[in-house]
């Protein structure tokens, strides 16, 4: 479809043009200016190849964290635009499809039964269904899902309206499976609402996702942003306070550079179900996994599907009441971040596809640079450690002069690289926080002060984490490129923790990559050991960093304390909340038989014979 | 597609004993408008009343299954246990197809001057 662009489409294509400009410009002069600054350093003690090769990682590794920071002061400068929104209770039908795939049933049909109800007490029930759409392999995992599908039809008397369905094999994967549900099914509604297994949204957000889709005939998808909830662990505590602290403000940002060609992240997103259909078939790659096959990472490449024929993608960062959960320790971390890395590194194969808009085309490159930007850091680490050893002897007698010439001091030039480096890294979430505690925003926090702490403690953890995780993504990009498995240890707790044994055999070898590269600094270039202990002491110390931020005992003394507290635990959310009741109920055991509550029994009559969720 | 959709599948198990409550001459027409499903066949309908009312009604003999059938039968959803019953039905989702054509994302590898003659060709006619 091709919408004709009246004169506000004009003047928004300029802004936006404007702003994307700046940013590259922005960036870009960055990007050489880290690069200059570096060159000149690394020459310092004469020039060599490895200089070569270290100016190139540290152009790309500027690059990317100059670009991340450009997005982020953006969205410092701008906020929330302002959308249409149509007035009144939504005209068309909509489906929330929430697709499962061997996920914890209960807790999947809690938070269904959460999001029905409200959305029931708001009075607009009749223009919304819900779809289960399972692709469950385990026995266990269906049987589960139907008996508490059953459950839930009879809690919620929710026949006609609530609908599961299970298939197998599970063709294209989610992709697949939400393919099937519109082949199948699409032509009964206006809407979907993507969600995950999950995924948690207030009504409130839902029915206003439906209004601004009704007023923008061009719409194709409406991504919202999701919050973390319900982590226990250090470590998931951690991201669910960074991730509600930090990205509204990279949101801001990502929504300011967007255009027409806005990011879809799979899920809790409101998608128009004719634009999906006429444009997001996706079809299976040539070749074999893990560059062809089916799609992984199906979600940036249905965005660019639907720019391309001509529909807006588009994030609204001020919606909130959108809600996910997230790994709870490192471990599991690096099991979703491997699936993506796959999924992203695939998209190379997606990058020259006909006719995607060039911003949809730097999108995917941007996905693909994610995770290149871990092995390429680890190269550069390499690299210097190896430099001193291809440094040439200095010269200090030229042909020209009888006087020695000595190396130039690049010592001021190093001291504003770093305090480059670490303000791009910083300086972003330094202005926010400042910004949060100047404006009251830091209240639900915890306050000024605690949300300060939480702020401080966050860039400390998140510092001691990051050799660990570049070590995993480049693990992980390693297995991808040759197609390598070194497996995962199993670290399944409910709660999840682990145990240092469990840890110990997810990260020993980045122990012992660790120890080989301090005792080689130390050997070689004693000098180096100092810059490298930030990096090589947290490899060291793996295992016990990643049993540490798995600990529920320390996520909980964080939490007693007023650290990494989050707006909704400072005020419990009534969606939230009524989702945790109504798993006490599908927690209960399944067909026993003496599972019957009488509701509707009265004087001796027929009646109901059902269970509520309400307790 | 080679998949294969269970739709509804854990009830169709029981929709021959149901079929068995419910009196010969009697097809589920009249409720399948009433709920304005025409995309029901009378076996999904049969099987998920019968799930309904084995799970969610509690009946004390078999002629209030057998007045409840025929109620049911007869799109009768005046009553209080008709509409129980409907409001505790799992009936697979409503069937409106929609084309979902599968697009293409890989450029073919024509060489560039194959490319060019055939456009070349394409515009002389």
């Amino acid at each position: 479809m091709a919408h004709g662009r009246g004169k506000s489409g004009l003047v928004e294509a300029l802004a936006v043009g404007v702003r994307r400009s700046g940013a590259i410009i922005l960036t870009l002069g960055l990007t050489a200016g880290a690069a200059a600054m570096f060159g000149s350093i690394a020459v310092a003690d004469g020039f060599d190849w490895v200089d070569v090769v270290r100016v190139t990682l540290v152009a790309f590794c500027a690059l990317w964290l100059s670009w991340g920071a450009c997005t982020a002061v953006l969205g410092l400068i701008f906020g929330a635009e302002k959308v249409p929104v149509a007035d009144g209770a939504p005209c068309g039908r909509t489906a929330i499809v929430i697709p499962v795939y061997n996920e914890a049933a209960d807790a999947v049909f809690a938070r269904l039964d959460a999001m029905y109800r409200a959305i029931d007490d708001i009075g607009v029930l009749d223009t919304f269904d819900f779809h289960v759409l399972s692709d469950s392999t385990r026995a266990e995992s269906v049987a589960d899902e139907k008996a508490l599908y059953r459950r839930a039809v009879m809690a919620l008397s929710a026949g006609g309206r609530l609908f599961y369905r299970h298939r197998s094999p599970n063709v294209g994967r989610k992709a697949g499976n939400i393919a099937e549900f519109i082949r199948a099914s699409g032509g009964a509604y206006d809407y979907m609402l993507v969600l995950d297994a999950d995924s948690l949204m207030h009504a409130g957000t839902i029915v206003e996702m439906v209004r601004r889709m009704e007023a923008a005939p061009d719409l194709g998808l409406l991504q919202t942003v999701p919050q973390i909830i319900g982590r226990r662990t250090l470590f998931g505590r951690m991201i669910q306070f960074s991730a509600s602290f930090y990205s509204p403000l990279f949101s801001r940002g990502v929504a300011a550079l967007q255009g027409r060609q806005g990011p879809f992240w799979g899920h809790n997103a409101l998608i128009r179900v004719r634009a999906f259909a006429e444009t997001c078939g996706l079809p299976a790659l040539e070749g074999t996994p893990p560059f062809g096959g089916d799609i992984l990472s199906h979600d940036t490449v249905e965005a660019a599907m639907l720019a391309r024929g001509g529909w807006r993608v588009r994030l609204d960062p001020d919606l909130g009441g959108s809600f996910e959960e997230a790994p709870a320790n490192l471990i599991e971390y690096a099991k979703r971040d491997r699936r993506w890395c796959q999924g992203n590194l695939q998209h190379s194969r997606i990058l020259k596809a006909p006719g995607l808009p060039l911003w949809s085309r730097l999108n995917i490159l941007q996905g693909i640079f994610g995770y290149l930007a871990s092995p390429v850091w680890l190269m550069f680490l390499i690299a210097s450690v190896a430099a001193p050893l291809f440094a040439p002897p200095p010269v200090y007698f030229m042909s020209d002069s009888m006087f020695p010439r000595f190396p130039h001091p690049e010592t001021e030039k190093g001291l504003a690289l770093i305090f480059g480096v670490v303000a791009l890294l910083i300086l972003p979430k330094a202005l926010l926080l400042l910004r949060a505690v100047l404006t009251g925003e830091a209240g639900p926090y915890g306050g000024r002060v605690q949300a300060a702490w939480s702020a401080l403690l966050e860039l400390l953890l998140a510092s001691l984490l990051a050799p660990i995780h570049m070590m995993f993504q480049s693990r992980s990009v390693w297995q991808v490129m040759t197609g390598a498995d070194f497996g995962w240890p199993s670290s399944e707790r409910e709660d999840g923790s682990l145990d240092f044994l469990t840890s110990l055999k997810a990260s020993w070898w980045m122990s012992l990559v660790g120890m080989a590269t301090l005792g080689f600094a130390y050997y070689f270039v004693p000098s180096l050991v100092a810059w490298l202990s930030p990096v090589v002491l947290p490899l060291i110390l793996a295992p016990v960093i990643v049993w540490w931020t798995a600990s529920i005992g320390s996520g909980e003394k964080a939490r007693h304390r007023g650290i990494f507290l989050t707006p909704q635990e400072w005020c419990e959310d009534a969606t939230i909340a009524a989702a945790r009741r109504a798993l006490d109920f599908y927690s209960r055991p399944r067909e026993t038989g003496q599972e019957r509550p009488t509701v509707g029994n009265l004087a001796g009559e027929p009646g109901l014979a059902t269970g509520s969720a309400q307790g | 597609m080679s998949a294969e959709i269970q739709s509804g599948d854990f009830a169709r198990a029981s929709a021959q004993a149901v079929h068995e409550e419910v009196p010969g001459d009697v097809s589920w027409t009249a409720l399948r408008e009433a709920l304005d499903r025409p995309d029901l066949d009378d076996d999904v309908l049969s099987a998920a009343i019968g799930e309904a009312i084995d799970h969610a009604i509690r009946l004390h003999t078999e002629e209030d299954r057998s007045h409840l059938i025929a109620q049911l039968a007869a799109g009768d959803l005046e009553d209080r246990l008709p509409r129980a019953v409907v409001a505790c039905l799992c009936l697979p989702a409503r069937r409106a197809p929609l084309a979902m054509p599968v697009q293409v994302l890989q450029r073919e590898h024509t060489p560039v001057f194959a490319r060019l003659f055939s456009r070349i060709r394409a515009r002389q006619g």
